[in-house]
């Protein structure tokens, strides 16, 4: 398999040890790899060399998940259209959190944090179904909780970038006022929406299947393309990698720490787009508690907490988990607070495992780990 | 010789410094008196090179190895009761390492370690503590918003019943305290509200606090104010009275002249001498073992250099106030510069400036005429400026990273069309930079982080060779580098040259930059104090410029 080609490595652990360079065995190495021509990667080698076996790991997660399901309701697992039906079901609850999960594992990916994100959903999504911003019709709507999103996140990132505060403090502060601001602007009430295009979008399917499907889908495939394929994406991996490096490499560590936030604040505009459409409405305490479920998405979907490491992928893949977590609580009718607490297992399981992995995979390297900065 | 203008760090000493002879005399043996008033141990009389204490600690050929260098490569350590043992090497010689092996932090892969006569292996820091091994680190590892009292016995609270005895605690640290000659410090102060050197103390009475038989400090003297030294000076001396090994870490040669009893020298992981009197040795001896030629250096043919490039960076008057002051120099096209000077005489802080990580208090920075915009790292790299700074794994190297994406870090955005980047061509571009500078292993896909020191500054020197560099900017670009991967890059650097590209080097290796570069500029604390060709300089004529003005002077050359 061509995805074995990034850790070649493990396979001859033996040579390694021998530090001195000028009769460096991984010369053999070289000339191995060279055999297999350049270009020979599989595409997902761009979403980060070892990230690839990290999402392996994580979809076989899901198919055990998929299997205890099946073990515990075989009566619904015995019917194909059921388990269509449920898949769309996982699918449509993992869309709104997913999104705000991309603009998160970006903002992490570059060695920071954003806790303000269920509260900025709240601000755009009250913001946009105001009577005011209603009278301008859908698309004044979908503009202003864009706006309203891409606006706070750009707050955050000159208060982190510029301000310098630390991004826990700066985010938290953005978390409690923005919460705060959406609560004076509703006052306090849950403000419905009107708009039939607004509220279309969560029930409106194609081809089968769901729209917020596919919108969490786009935005998926564009934040894997921003992340792999473009300079902003390499930009990202430096900052959070190696600040210093990056700017001694000529790169705006500030601005571009800028940009990753407005990215986030602009997911959570979308998100708050497709949640005020499922609920046909929005109000300040909505997107409750969004900002851990994406930051326990992107964790166990192999983003490093301290930056310069995470996918895409991985992350998209730990909020599907999550929300098959839930999924499988509901059909077996089982409670949300042990649901929490299985939850809460899973994080630290999954952290647990991919230290371990880390930690043999550097051993079997033969090195101490490398400073992670 | 050139303006001697102010002997720093030397307490007691006046004026008067200047002279040397007296002066060496004088300062040390006024406090020296007031000592032996106080203690009981007549240390004036014992000679330096005989100190009569046992032997506490021996190291013999201990080797620690990290990825891709070897940090210690045979270190040989003799400790003895109730003396100051100086450690004198450059940045990167592996004093830092061999202090983690003795603190119990890093495990040597191999060497003997002797700690009282049996051997000893430090598992942990708690062992080396236990043992009665105390580490005083340049950044204090004290906890700011404690007391002194519970700083001092962090870790080891006297306690009944699981309550800390706070009296007894505040008793103990009074009585230590008292010890140090600084009963005036308050057991109960946070010690957030103390100065640094007070902090020092309260460093040294945790170690005693652990009744340590040798106190390891690294760099003490780089936290304090001149008159402060003395202090520390006094106290160190109280130590050793007491029978308590110290291992005096310094870069200031007055200092271990003062202090010391014994020198080791180290380099490049390896002890270049050992036990040699601190007092007596030449200063040019101890600074050629830092310096000087442990390997032969193979300098591919000079060149003559074009006289007639045309004038590539133009600095002037340029000042960070405590780093450099007044620095003005040019580099021309296919010209390589060298600045000479040792730990502390702002050579890299000067090259971090003049590429713009650093903003100048005062003073231009011109590339091709052009006034650069200060403190712009973009700037100066938009200018053509590139720069392989002095540590390349923290300042300069995505470590997880392929060597590839690591050798396009200041270029991929050149390579990428509408903001797509083009991998396949930054493969392209890597793997013929990876093929002109002969990196091992060739494959660029490889994580850098397991490549070797020499080959990792290959990749931070190769970054540069893409685009369109016209000034490199090297800080000790062969530190850690062993000697095959040196003499390619000496010949990467010459071939660069060459090619017109305009080179400003900084090594603390003064054969190294007569060696290599065209025209040297020496710099002692913050200034140039000579500019010249590199042949009309020789060795022994850098050394002295480097070291000059200090009270080193003083000793018997």
């Amino acid at each position: 398999m061509s995805e074995m080609s990034p850790t070649a490595t493990p396979e001859r652990p033996a040579d390694l040890p021998a530090q001195s360079p000028p009769v460096d065995p991984a010369e053999t190495a070289a000339a191995t790899a060279k055999s297999d021509a350049p270009g020979r990667l599989s595409w997902w080698r761009g979403d980060g060399g070892e990230g690839a076996k990290r999402n392996l790991g994580l979809l076989a997660t899901l198919v055990v998940l998929v299997v205890i399901g099946i073990l515990t309701r075989p009566d619904l697992y015995g019917n194909a259209s059921w388990v269509w039906g449920n898949t769309l079901t996982i699918l449509k609850l993992a869309s709104v959190v997913g999104v705000v999960t991309v603009g998160m594992t970006f903002v992490i990916i570059g060695g920071g944090i954003d806790l303000s994100v269920g509260a900025i959903v709240a601000l755009a999504g009250v913001w946009a179904t105001t009577v005011a911003t209603q009278s301008y019709g859908a698309g004044g709507m979908i503009f202003s909780a864009l706006t309203v999103g891409l606006a706070v996140g750009v707050v955050n990132g000159l208060l982190v970038s510029y301000g310098r505060l630390v991004p826990f403090i700066a985010t938290l502060a953005m978390m409690v006022a923005a919460r705060g601001l959406a609560a004076e602007i509703s006052d306090k009430q849950t403000q419905v929406s009107n708009n039939t295009f607004i509220n279309g979008i969560a029930s409106t399917e194609l081809l089968g299947i769901p729209l917020l499907v596919y919108i969490l889908a786009a935005v998926v495939v564009a934040g894997w393309v921003l992340l792999n394929r473009t300079t902003f994406g390499r930009r990202t991996v430096a900052v959070g990698g190696n600040p210093e490096a990056a700017r001694l490499a000529g790169i705006n560590v500030r601005r571009h720490t800028l940009y990753l936030y407005a990215l986030s604040g602009l997911c959570c505009g979308i998100a708050a787009v497709m949640l005020t459409a499922q609920a046909t409405s929005a109000q300040a305490a909505m997107a409750n508690l969004y900002e851990l479920d994406a930051i326990a998405a992107a964790i166990i979907g192999g983003t490093l907490l301290s930056g310069g490491r995470g996918t895409i992928i991985g992350s998209l893949l730990g909020v599907v988990i999550f929300s098959t977590i839930t999924n499988l609580f509901a059909i077996n009718g089982l409670s949300t607070e042990a649901q929490n607490m299985v939850k809460g297992g899973i994080i630290v399981a999954a952290v647990l495992i991919q230290q371990v992995q880390f930690r043999s995979l550097t051993q079997f390297l033969g090195r101490n780990r490398a400073t992670t900065t | 010789m050139t303006a001697r203008d102010d002997d720093p760090v030397v307490p007691g000493a006046g004026p008067a410094g200047d002279t040397g002879e007296p002066a060496d005399r004088d300062g040390p043996s006024t406090s020296r008196s007031e000592e032996a008033v106080v203690t009981r141990t007549p240390l004036v009389e014992a000679p330096a090179d005989t100190v009569a204490g046992e032997v506490v600690l021996r190291l013999t050929d201990v080797v620690k190895t990290f990825p891709g260098v070897r940090a210690l490569d045979g270190v040989q350590l003799e400790v003895r009761a109730g003396e100051v043992h100086c450690l004198l090497g450059q940045n990167g010689a592996g004093k830092s390492t061999l202090i983690k092996v003795l603190s119990g932090v890093h495990r040597p892969d191999s060497g003997e370690a002797h700690w009282r006569g049996e051997p000893a292996a430090f598992a942990s820091p708690q062992a080396a503590m236990r043992a009665g091994i105390a580490t005083i680190y340049q950044e204090l590892d004290l906890v700011e918003d404690l007391s002194v009292a519970e700083n001092a016995f962090l870790g080891h609270e006297p306690r009944r019943f699981g309550f800390v005895r706070r009296g007894r605690m505040a008793r103990r640290t009074r009585e230590i305290l008292g010890r140090l000659g600084h009963p005036e410090i308050p057991p109960g102060r946070m010690v957030r509200a103390l100065p640094a050197a007070g902090k020092q103390v309260v460093s040294m009475a945790r170690a005693l606090s652990h009744e340590a038989r040798l106190i390891i400090m690294d760099e003490p003297s780089a936290v304090l104010a001149h008159d402060e030294v003395g202090n520390l000076f006094r106290i160190i001396r109280e130590l050793t009275a007491q029978g308590i090994a110290v291992i005096y870490i310094s870069h200031r040669l007055e200092e271990i002249r003062e202090i010391g009893d014994r020198v080791t020298v180290l380099k490049d992981g390896r002890t270049t001498a050992a036990n040699l009197p601190a007092r007596d040795t030449p200063t040019r001896d101890l600074v050629a073992r830092m310096t000087g030629r442990s390997i032969e250096y193979v300098f591919p043919d000079r060149p003559a250099a074009d006289p007639a490039g045309a004038e590539l960076l133009r600095v002037d008057g340029l000042t960070r106030s405590g780093e450099f002051a007044d620095v003005s120099l040019t580099v021309r096209a296919g010209e390589i510069v060298g600045i000479a000077g040792l730990v502390g005489s702002g050579r890299s802080e000067l090259l971090e400036t003049i590429y713009g990580a650093r903003r100048a208090q005062a003073g231009t920075v011109r590339m091709g005429g052009r006034t650069l915009r200060p403190g712009s790292v973009g700037a100066a790299v938009r200018a053509g400026m590139g720069m392989a700074p002095e540590e390349r794994k923290s300042q300069a190297l995505l470590l997880g990273e392929s060597i590839y994406r690591n050798v396009t870090l200041a270029t991929f955005g050149r390579y990428a069309r509408l903001g797509f980047t083009d991998t396949g061509r930054e493969r392209a571009e890597a793997d013929r930079i990876a093929d002109s500078l002969e990196l091992r292993p060739r494959d660029v896909r490889r994580p850098v982080r397991t490549l070797s020191g020499g080959n990792q500054q290959k990749v931070v020197v190769g970054r540069w060779l893409l685009g369109d560099t016209r000034l490199l900017l090297l800080d000790e670009p062969t530190r850690g580098v062993d000697v095959g991967a040196r003499a390619e890059l000496y010949q990467v650097i010459r071939q660069l040259a060459a090619r017109g590209v305009g080179v400003l080097l900084v090594s603390s290796e003064v054969p190294e930059v007569l060696g290599l570069a065209d025209r040297v500029l020496v710099m002692r604390e913050g200034r140039v104090v000579r500019e010249a060709p590199a042949g009309e300089l020789d060795e022994n004529t850098v050394l002295d410029l480097v070291m000059a003005g200090s009270l080193m002077e003083g000793a018997p050359a």
